[in-house]
């Protein structure tokens, strides 16, 4: 891509976020996401891992459906797209805006425990639930965006097809990237993070936003 | 731009296009015609880059492309801060759509939520982001649909001033065949067919200082729609249109109203 390419995406994300913002749709699983780590950290301020078994699964979900909800969301999809430069364009831009309004969630999740705990955290530890935190925000922006239209047209059958994935993938302990991350936070024996599972996440989005793309460029 | 073979079809229909070639190029607009379910918005979005054809290839598009799918869709970001981003994905400064869109005559509110604005207004905002593409691709659905008369005036006008843009448009009214190097195609059963138009016609409305019935039999051939003590309305096609005018003043006629009607193709 030409540099005048990339800033035209770049222009795209910043549309994006706007559109998202002002429809307020895809910010809900956002806002619930914070409130449900707000209310688990003050009831609970205990050492690490604290909340973060339940948050990763629950960052995992909030972030399918922003993404399911963020790329519905406002303009039509066409005029951006025929303005970009075309569906490739336009999905990099849509997984970029989803990402960046995930950030918030994705440092929310992993920091708040650690600041409201009287005893801290050393500082390796979250790192390592920034880590898994990123890692389910990856995941979950890939399955939104593989469930959205027009890969799954009607919004029923897409929250339907989403909601089986995340559970699946979010409860089998074995299962890369979001399973296996669960399942070292709540490990007993205080199990490392697998520095793969985000490398994983990243290949997920990215296949995701190739199927995206494979689809959408025959089905305006 | 050329199209080449270009077919397609959506997951379980027949062929929408099948076997498209059409050329465009910069000062000559090529207008598309047909019915309803045609295909015009299929090879619009395929023109456009928004739709990759199952078969055939489209070479040389512009690097830019300004897109008026119809309706245009509503947000809830306001006028402005849409055609701001809008500029700025087109890789155009800020400010350029909003300059078409007082050329085409919106006198909203521009820091308004675009979702709350009439249909037509909201053409008019769909119109000025692609038109603010002036050196690339055109393409525009419908574009005189809902739009008020001063804006499709406005419109007319903007596409007739010569610009490097290539203009491709689906149009019912008749006015995309009358702008100047149009070129007219029609698409019947996913097939692209020469384009008839129809020249437009002219309303004329004279006052002829006495029976009008008597005046109107020395005047060359016209469709009368009114003949009442002096008043005389007819309609002629645009290009003899001049001569009537003429020989109606020859005969001492007063002039009372002059409409030019828009024209068709098909």
């Amino acid at each position: 891509m030409t540099t005048a390419g990339a800033g035209r995406v770049r222009a795209l994300v910043a549309l994006r976020v706007a559109e998202v913002v002002a429809a307020q749709r895809a910010l809900v699983p956002l806002v619930l996401f914070v409130v449900a780590v707000l209310v688990l950290v003050v009831n609970d301020p205990s050492p690490a891992p604290g909340p973060w078994p339940v948050t990763v699964p629950v960052l995992y979900a909030a972030c399918t459906w922003a993404s399911l909800a963020a790329t519905r969301a406002g303009e039509d999809r066409t005029v951006a797209t025929a303005a970009v430069g075309g569906p490739a364009r336009w999905v990099l831009a849509a997984a970029g805006a989803a990402l960046l309004l995930e950030v918030p969630a994705v440092v929310v999740g992993a920091l708040l425990p650690a600041l409201l705990q009287p005893a801290g955290y050393a500082p390796a530890v979250v790192g390592e639930a920034l880590v898994a935190h990123l890692t389910a925000a990856l995941a979950g922006t890939a399955v939104g965006l593989a469930c959205s239209r027009p890969v799954v047209d009607r919004p029923g059958w897409a929250a339907a097809v989403a909601g089986v994935v995340v559970i699946v993938t979010a409860t089998v302990p074995w299962l890369p990237p979001v399973g296996t991350t669960v399942g070292a936070l709540d490990a007993a024996d205080g199990s490392a993070v697998d520095p793969l599972d985000p490398v994983v996440a990243v290949v997920l989005l990215a296949a995701a936003t190739v199927g995206w793309w494979a689809v959408a460029r025959r089905r305006a | 731009m050329r199209l080449r073979r270009v077919r397609h079809r959506y997951r379980g229909t027949g062929w929408v296009l099948d076997g498209i070639d059409l050329r465009a190029e910069p000062g000559r607009p090529v207008v598309v015609t047909g019915t309803n379910g045609s295909g015009k918005s299929t090879l619009l979005r395929i023109a456009a880059g928004v739709l990759t054809p199952s078969a055939g290839t489209v070479v040389g598009r512009p690097a830019v492309t300004g897109y008026l799918p119809t309706p245009f869709p509503t947000t809830r970001l306001t006028t402005r801060r849409l055609l701001g981003h809008l500029d700025a994905v087109h890789g155009l400064p800020r400010g350029c759509a909003l300059a078409v869109l007082e050329a085409l005559g919106f006198d909203d509110d521009a820091d308004a939520p675009v979702a709350g604005l009439s249909a037509g207004t909201r053409t008019k905002v769909g119109l000025a982001q692609a038109l603010a593409v002036r050196d690339g691709l055109v393409v525009l659905d419908e574009p005189w649909t809902a739009l008020d008369d001063r804006a499709a005036a406005g419109l007319t006008a903007l596409l007739a001033e010569p610009a490097a843009r290539v203009v491709v448009l689906a149009d019912h009214s008749g006015r995309g065949s009358a702008l100047p190097g149009a070129v007219v195609h029609r698409v019947e059963r996913g097939r692209l067919l020469p384009g008839v138009v129809r020249p437009g016609r002219t309303r004329i409305e004279v006052s002829c200082g006495g029976p009008a019935g008597a005046v109107s039999a020395g005047l060359p051939g016209a469709a009368t729609e009114r003949c009442e003590g002096d008043v005389l309305v007819v309609t002629v096609e645009a290009p003899r249109a001049d001569r009537w005018l003429a020989a109606a003043l020859a005969a001492g006629c007063s002039v009372v109203d002059v409409t030019r009607l828009p024209g068709g193709s098909g």
